[in-house]
């Protein structure tokens, strides 16, 4: 049998190696290697549709833990995520990156690698091995390619994730010491889990949800965040806050799947989220720069899709997984739309845009589709992810949905009312650049799939199960 | 099977002669390639050793096994990158006839069956390193500070050597029993072993005489001699005196870890910071030996061997800056314009000390971690870890700076040799990070031998 998932793994790096010969068209390799991977995804999915959830396994440390890969119910989803906005980001790459193409096409063909490595792996320690180096590759892509205040925002992010990384590895050392076979393996632990002691499983419990909500972000841990949204490359931003973002979420699916205790604490995780994503989103009323209004937004999001994880109903949990990928399309279609706009007019302040519908109708209704998708319009993926999240979370909780149900009220209607004050009014500005196309598609790559799974969630609802 | 060990003699006496000769010849580049002929020989006979399970006691006093085949085969290694290094060197004709005596001691140290083994092998080693400080006036406050502290170092060995013998009656590298003089000439050993491998509160001279030393025998004294150190230490702590070193060798990897890294937060020189550096990894490598498991030694073999090829690897590069008069963290700024390999091997060895993943130094780190919970001491790991988030900050503005680009950047030719030792220890940390069952069996069987 052919090895597909070490394939999906490794064909990045078969990319770094042509972009690295022949520098000229290292974002045409990109883009490739961006499609090549769909179509590897749509194989592994076929395979995963037809025969059940499969793995691969290699040696890596004798006697301590596998190479293994796997693709089963939970981590599809974000495979599929992945793939897609990382194909939106080559595309745009083309209009945005000018200068040093090679190197950043080679960096994010790598970030690529770790991230799906991430997302696929079946083993806690490999997961942790991905985990932290996809964080040294975003560091660089902000570090060396991001804005003016790079420097500032790529620092804070490093030290939050190394952070956020060590306690997840404190987590899954103990987690291997306190399991009865000693074992690394996500199935096992998710089988096994229950027989890990107690108190033991509080600490371990607590440490990976700070780990967690560092990464996700969520309120009390997210202040690196909007810094690095802003301060990021387009596709930086529409990578970390589309895909790396997730990482907490998978990491949360597979902790509350697996320790019992967690469903003792459901509650408490559950406000936190809620109040994140109230938080997020009354900040974001008081931005001045679309830019960082977004990574409020995101951060609302994000606080909602965490909420539905602690649901711990199949409703709520299912409302999670289809969430994120939501949240993952629209999130990077509004990032990038606000980089072209900075292209475009030179400003991403909200004072000084005015009548962008007029001078530029491409961006201004894509626009407006994005936020209409965020705010849950029916036939968009947001209108399904709110309807399972708040029917999931009524179940659980009852009135606590109160909270996320007024963060979405809010988004709706903070975002609106900018978009009327920014786009609809006022003076015409100067045009200094035009989107080519590139940028063209990978908006309509994003906005596709935004309305074809909208219409038809069950392709996705299907995969998922029953959980 | 016994005539490997005499093959192995014979290359050390051949390699002995024939450099003295070239010496007297005055011919660099011979040296050169006698030193590098040899020691590949003596690598390999070792390898051939290590792969046919030799083990063995030779007059009373040299004992080999997997352990100390092993570790020899690392030092080996790691002396064909110290002769790589330095061959540019205009004292390099000098140094490398030292650095030959410096290798026996070495193995007389790795090899030891007795206390007398050890402080004959460590006397051969830091009186030629102190001698090569001595070959240019510009080194030699470096070499008088090292000079004084391997004296004190050798007197306490001297005298704890005695201490022991008094008391015990055996000079065996053997396990003895509780007794108020063993103990005193246990505190004394270890005082001693501590100032040679820069544990706390015995290292205020390290990063005097790491910065004021060139960079190859700066790369020497912390790639290799200090690993030296830490193997006496296995040796004394943990098979002369296990009771005693129980939670005293988690108290000083504390002490160290935080010293090293705490200390190299502020540094500007990047010798000065390499060093603090190496001092935290020395904390590092004590948090698996003071779990007295064989799965903690294990982890700490991996440890030495990983800190052994960054630190020297990095050091190629450090030479190359050194000899355009680039000391501080600033100078480094832009490096990768001029240079991409040079930038690129820094920030893999610096990533290897971090401990990023799919570097040697990952494994490491990870295997020391987790050799301290196995043994109940999640504590420790937890104060690990919590010191590589801190180590992060400095080592991350090195590689900051060489990745920050500058305005006027010409490319810098690196050369040959210094090349050749980056390229070696780069592949051999990533080697170690992607592939880590190579060694990983090795180490386990290494640890379960002594």
């Amino acid at each position: 049998m052919i090895p597909i998932l070490l394939i999906m793994l490794l064909l990045p790096f078969a990319g770094i190696l042509l972009a690295g010969i022949i520098d000229k068209w290292a974002n045409y390799i990109a883009s490739l290697i961006g499609l090549l991977e769909i179509v590897l995804f749509i194989y592994a999915a076929h395979i995963y549709m037809s025969s059940g959830p499969f793995s691969e396994s290699f040696y890596f440390i004798p006697g301590v833990a596998n190479f293994e890969l796997i693709v089963n119910n939970l981590n599809i989803v974000f495979l599929f995520l992945t793939t897609i906005v990382f194909f939106a980001s080559y595309l745009s790459n083309g209009f945005f990156i000018k200068e040093e193409r090679s190197s950043y096409n080679m960096l994010n063909m790598l970030a690529q690698s770790t991230v799906l490595g991430m997302f696929l792996s079946g083993n806690l320690l490999i997961l942790y091995l991905f985990w932290d180096v996809s964080i040294i590759l975003f560091f660089f892509i902000l570090f060396h390619f991001g804005g003016l205040d790079r420097r500032y925002a790529s620092i804070k992010f490093a030290l939050y994730s190394l952070f956020s990384g060590s306690l997840l590895l404190i987590g899954i050392i103990m987690i291997y010491f306190y399991l009865p076979m000693h074992s690394f393996e996500i199935s096992y632990l998710m089988s096994h889990g229950y027989q890990i002691p107690i108190n033991l499983q509080l600490a371990i419990f607590i440490l990976l949800m700070i780990s967690f909500l560092i990464k996700i972000p969520s309120f009390p841990l997210h202040s690196w965040a909007p810094d690095a949204y802003s301060e990021a490359t387009p596709g930086g931003a529409m990578l970390l806050a589309g895909v790396v973002s997730k990482f907490g979420i998978y990491g949360m699916l597979i902790l509350f799947l697996s320790l019992p205790i967690a469903r003792s604490y459901s509650f408490e995780v559950a406000s936190i989220f809620a109040i994140s994503a109230l938080y997020g989103s009354i900040v974001a009323l008081s931005q001045k720069n679309i830019k960082r209004m977004l990574a409020y937004l995101s951060i609302s999001e994000m606080g909602i899709i965490g909420f539905a994880v602690s649901t711990f109903n199949v409703i709520g949990i299912s409302g999670a997984i289809f969430g994120s990928l939501s949240h993952a399309l629209i999130i990077s279609l509004l990032f990038m739309l606000v980089f072209l706009i900075e292209k475009v007019f030179g400003t991403s302040m909200l004072n000084r845009l005015n009548n962008v519908i007029v001078q530029y109708p491409l961006i201004g209704y894509s626009f407006l589709f994005g936020i209409l998708a965020t705010i849950g319009l029916p036939l968009t993926t947001g209108f399904i992810t709110d309807l399972l999240v708040l029917i999931g979370g009524d179940k659980s909780f009852g009135l606590l949905i109160l909270l996320p149900a007024a963060a979405i009220i809010l988004n709706a209607a903070y975002l609106l009312w900018t978009y009327e004050r920014s786009f609809l009014v006022g003076e015409n500005m100067e045009i200094y650049d035009f989107v080519d196309e590139n940028a063209k598609a990978a908006i309509a790559l994003l906005a596709l799939f935004i309305v074809i799974i909208g219409v038809m969630p069950s392709i996705l609802l299907n995969m998922v199960g029953t959980l | 099977m016994i005539s490997l060990f005499y093959a192995l003699i014979l290359a050390i006496a051949a390699m002995f002669v024939l450099n003295s000769v070239a010496r007297i010849l005055g011919n660099k580049k011979i040296e050169l390639a006698i030193s590098l002929i040899f020691t590949s020989l003596i690598s390999a006979v070792i390898a051939l050793m290590l792969s046919e399970g030799y083990s063995g006691i030779h007059a009373q006093f040299i004992k080999l096994n997997e352990f100390s085949l092993l570790l020899s085969l690392a030092v080996s290694l790691g002396m064909i990158l110290i002769h790589l290094i330095s061959f540019r060197e205009r004292e390099y004709a000098d140094f490398s006839v030292l650095l030959m005596f410096s290798f026996i001691g070495m193995l007389l140290v790795i090899m030891s069956n007795s206390i007398v083994t050890i402080f004959i092998g460590l006397a051969l080693l830091t009186v030629p390193t102190v001698f090569s400080l001595f070959l240019n006036s510009k080194w030699v406050e470096a070499g008088v500070k090292y000079f004084i502290v391997t004296a004190l170092s050798a007197g306490l060995f001297a005298f704890g050597a005695a201490m022991l013998f008094a008391s015990s009656g055996s000079l065996q590298i053997a396990e003895q029993s509780y007794d108020i003089g063993n103990f005193v000439a246990f505190l004394l050993l270890f005082a001693s072993i501590a100032i040679e491998s820069g544990i706390f509160p015995f290292n205020l001279w390290v990063p005097d005489v790491y910065q004021k030393s060139p960079a190859f025998i700066t790369s020497m004294l912390g790639g290799l001699n200090k690993k030296i150190g830490l193997i006496a230490l296995i040796f004394v702590s943990l098979i002369i005196f296990p009771y005693a070193s129980k939670g005293m060798l988690a108290i000083f990897s504390i002490l160290t870890m935080f010293y090293g890294n705490i200390a190299a937060l502020v540094q500007k020189n990047v010798k000065r910071m390499l060093a603090y550096s190496s001092i935290s990894q020395a904390g590092y490598i004590l948090i698996g030996l003071s779990t007295l498991s064989n799965y903690g030694i294990a982890s700490s073999i991996y440890q030495i061997f990983s800190h052994m090829f960054a630190f020297i690897g990095l050091f190629a590069i450090v030479m190359l800056m050194e000899a355009q008069g680039r000391h501080e963290i600033s100078d480094y700024v832009g490096l990768n314009k001029e240079n991409k390999i040079a930038a690129f091997t820094v920030a893999i060895m610096l990533l290897s000390m971090i401990g990023m993943p799919f570097t040697a130094g990952f494994i490491g780190k990870f295997m020391l971690f987790s050799s301290a919970v196995a043994s109940n001491m999640a504590w420790l790991a937890i104060i690990g870890i919590i010191n590589t988030v801190i180590s992060v900050y400095y080592y991350a503005k090195l590689i900051i700076a060489v990745y920050t680009n500058k305005a006027e950047a010409r490319p810098i030719i690196i050369s040959p040799s210094l090349a050749t030792a980056a390229v070696i220890s780069l592949v051999i940390v990533l080697i170690l990070g992607i592939y880590p069952s190579l060694l990983f069996g090795l180490a386990q069987g290494a640890a379960s031998a002594i």
